[in-house]
C-alpha cells in the first residue's frame, strides 16, 4: 500500500496521509518491525528480538527494525503493543486503553502502523526515485583521493591492498603492489618528478599504474565533483585524503588546501586524512589545523614490551615517533582519532594497552575495524568471543575516557538517534553505495578504495555516474541482501564493508554469517547498557 | 500513566565514522513521515 498523496513535513521528511485516516475507519497494529531487547535468546546468529519472544522487564526498548526510532517503554505499552500485534484495533480502541501523547509517539515512531500498511513500500518508493537521481550524480557527498598507493609500512591485513580484488592485474600491468619494491623505485624517482607527472591519462581504467596522484590530478577531480555537488544544489563536499599512506604524496595534500580551501564555487569543503602517522612534520602539522583537516592516525594496538604498534609489525619506524606526532596533531587543535583493527593479525595483541596509552595522550576515541576478512575470522574466532571481548573493551574506554567507535557503534546510535539515522539511512555505515567516489592516483574511479568494479574515469565524469557499476553499487541503499529479511539491524546495518563483501563473497548483497552474529551481540549489547543507564539515572 | 520516553543520545562526544558522509544531499533519503492518525480524527470531529 503506498500512501494515498505526500506533503512536505518538518525537516527533508514529507507526511503522508492514509484515506483510510480520513474516514475513520482504518485499523492499527503494531508494525512488523518492531523488535525489542532479547531476554533469553542468546542465539545471535539468528535474527531475534521480536515482542512476542520476550519475557520479562517492566521497562524495556523497543525500536523499529528499519527506521530505529528507539524508544524505553514500560509494560503498560509493550502490552499495547502485543496486543495490537496480535489483534487490529481501531482508534477509538487504542484511545481507550493509551494516553494521546503516547499514542502519538506510537504512530510517529511507525510502532503502531495502519493495516496492510507495510513500512518496505517506504523503501521501494525511494529506491524508485533514487534510480533516477543516481544518473545525475546528486548523490555524491565524499571523494577519497587515493594520493598514492605506496606505503612506508607493511602491514597484515592492510586496507589498501587486500580488498582491491585486482592484484593480479596489476602485477600484470608492471606495478609492484607491495610497499617495499614501490617505495624503492619512489626513492629512484625523488630528485626529479617526485609525485609529478604520473597522470595516466586514458591508459587504463583499473587500479593504479602509477603510484601518486598528480596536483593536476586532484585539482581536475575536485573541481568537477565541486561543479555536481553545486548543480545538485549542495552546498557541501567532504574530501578524503586516503593510499597508501597519503603524507608520501604531501605535495598534493598541500595543493589541494591551498588551492581550494573551504570552500568553492559555494560549496563548503571539509576534510580527513587516514595516515600511519610517521611522516608528521610541523609544515604539515600546521596545513592541516589551518583547514581544520580530521586525521584519524592508524594504530593497531600497543605492546608494552615489545613496542610493536602495527599488524605484522615489519615497519621500522619506532612508537615513539607515532606517539609524538599524535601528540603533535592533537597540540594543533586538529580533530583527532585513532583507528584501529581487530582481525586475526592483531587478536593476540589488540586491547587495553591501547586505551591506556590514549588516555595518557589525552586522546578521546578509538575507532575499532572488526576483520574485513569476516569469514576467516569469524572461523578463528566465535562471534560471541568478539563481541564480547569488544564490548569488554568499550566498557574499559569508558573508565578511563577513552570513546570506542566503529561500524558497530554507529549502527548502534542510529538505532538510538533520529537524527543521525535520517542523515546516513540510506547508506547506513557504507557509503560506497553511491555517496562517495574513490579516485586512484590516475584517476579511474572506483566506489571506494576497498570495491573492485570500476567506474570509469575522471576524464569522463558524466559516464562514471551513468556506469552500470555505479547504479549497482548506489541501488544497494537501504537493503543490502536477502539475508537481512527479519534482521533486527535491518535498517542500520551495512553488514561491514561493501568491499569485503565483495571480496570475500563475490557479491555485495551477501552477508558474512558471523559477521552478522558478532554485530547482532554488541549491538544488544550496547542497548543493553543504554537501558540500564536510562533506568539508573 | 503509561510512558514511551525517546532515549537520550550518548553522552560522549564522538566525531562522525570514518566512512560518514556531509549529511545533506538534494535527494530524499529518508521515507516520509506518517501523519498522526489523531491530529486527523481530531480535525474530522
Amino acid at each position: 500500500m503506498f500512501p494515498d498523496r505526500v506533503r512536505p513535513g518538518r525537516g527533508t521528511r514529507p507526511v503522508h496521509v492514509h484515506r483510510g485516516d480520513e474516514l475513520g475507519t482504518t485499523h492499527y497494529l503494531t508494525s512488523e518491525y518492531l523488535r525489542t531487547l532479547r531476554t533469553g535468546d542468546s542465539d545471535f546468529g539468528r535474527t531475534g528480538g521480536l515482542l512476542a519472544e520476550r519475557s520479562g522487564t517492566d521497562d524495556e526498548i523497543v525500536f523499529h527494525a528499519l527506521f530505529g526510532n528507539a524508544r524505553l517503554v514500560d509494560r503498560e505499552v509493550l502490552e499495547l503493543l502485543d496486543s495490537a500485534q496480535r489483534t487490529p484495533m481501531s482508534l477509538d480502541a487504542l484511545r481507550e486503553r493509551m494516553e494521546s501523547d503516547v499514542l502519538r509517539d506510537l504512530f510517529a515512531t511507525q510502532f503502531l502502523v495502519p493495516e496492510g500498511h507495510d513500512e518496505q513500500s517506504d523503501i521501494d518508493d525511494l529506491l524508485r526515485t533514487r534510480a533516477e537521481l543516481l544518473p545525475k550524480g546528486n548523490l555524491l557527498s565524499v571523494l577519497q583521493l587515493v594520493l598514492t598507493n605506496a606505503c612506508n609500512f607493511t602491514c597484515d591485513g592492510c586496507f589498501a591492498y587486500n580488498f582491491d580484488g585486482a592484484q593480479r592485474e596489476r602485477v600484470e600491468q608492471g606495478e609492484s603492489v607491495k610497499a617495499g619494491p614501490v617505495l624503492l623505485q619512489i626513492r629512484k624517482r625523488q630528485d626529479s618528478a617526485f609525485g609529478a607527472g604520473d597522470w595516466n591519462r586514458g591508459t587504463s581504467p583499473g587500479r593504479n599504474p602509477s603510484m601518486h596522484m598528480s596536483p593536476s590530478v586532484a585539482e581536475h577531480t575536485v573541481r568537477q565533483a565541486v561543479r555536481t555537488r553545486a548543480e545538485s544544489g549542495q552546498n557541501e563536499l567532504s574530501i578524503a585524503f586516503f593510499g597508501g599512506e597519503p603524507t608520501l604524496n604531501r605535495k598534493t595534500i598541500l595543493h589541494v588546501l591551498d588551492t581550494f580551501g573551504s570552500e568553492c564555487d559555494g560549496v563548503r569543503l571539509s576534510y580527513r586524512m587516514t595516515t600511519n602517522g610517521s611522516r608528521m612534520d610541523d609544515e604539515l602539522i600546521a596545513a592541516l589545523a589551518r583547514h581544520q583537516v580530521g586525521v584519524s592516525v592508524s594504530v593497531d594496538y600497543l605492546d608494552p614490551e615489545t613496542g610493536e604498534y602495527r599488524g605484522g609489525q615489519q615497519q621500522k619506524t619506532p612508537w615513539p615517533v607515532v606517539r609524538s606526532a599524535i601528540e603533535s596533531l592533537r597540540a594543533a587543535g586538529i580533530p583527532l582519532k585513532v583507528a584501529s583493527v581487530l582481525s586475526s593479525s592483531t587478536w593476540r595483541h589488540w586491547g587495553h594497552h591501547l586505551i591506556d596509552e590514549l588516555a595518557r595522550i589525552g586522546v578521546d576515541e578509538l575507532d575499532v575495524t572488526v576483520a574485513f576478512q569476516a569469514r576467516q575470522f569469524f572461523a578463528e574466532h566465535q562471534p560471541s568471543e568478539v563481541a564480547q571481548r569488544l564490548l569488554a573493551a568499550y566498557d574499559y574506554g569508558q573508565s578511563v575516557g577513552v570513546q570506542l567507535t566503529g561500524y558497530w557503534y554507529h549502527t548502534y546510535l542510529m538505532i538510538v538517534d533520529e537524527a543521525k539515522w535520517a542523515a546516513q539511512a540510506d547508506y547506513k555505515t557504507c557509503p560506497a553505495i553511491g555517496r562517495k567516489l574513490s579516485i586512484e592516483p590516475n584517476g579511474s574511479v572506483f566506489a571506494c578504495k576497498a570495491t573492485n568494479r570500476s567506474l570509469g574515469t575522471v576524464d569522463d565524469w558524466s559516464g562514471v555516474f551513468t556506469s552500470s557499476a555505479y547504479r549497482d553499487y548506489g541501488m544497494r541503499a537501504y537493503r543490502n541482501g536477502p539475508a537481512c529479511s527479519g534482521c533486527e539491524l535491518q535498517g542500520t546495518c551495512s553488514g561491514g564493508s561493501t568491499g569485503a563483501l565483495e571480496e570475500e563473497n563475490g557479491s555485495i548483497h551477501e552477508m558474512s554469517p558471523g559477521y552478522c552474529a558478532y554485530i547482532r551481540q554488541v549491538v544488544h549489547g550496547l542497548l543493553l547498557r543504554h537501558r540500564n543507564l536510562a533506568l539508573a539515572g | 500513566m503509561a510512558k514511551s520516553t525517546k532515549l537520550s543520545k550518548p553522552a560522549p562526544t564522538y566525531s562522525p565514522d570514518h566512512c560518514a558522509v556531509p549529511s545533506k544531499v538534494a535527494a530524499q533519503i529518508t521515507p516520509s513521515r506518517p501523519t498522526c492518525p489523531l491530529a486527523t480524527a481530531d480535525k474530522r470531529r
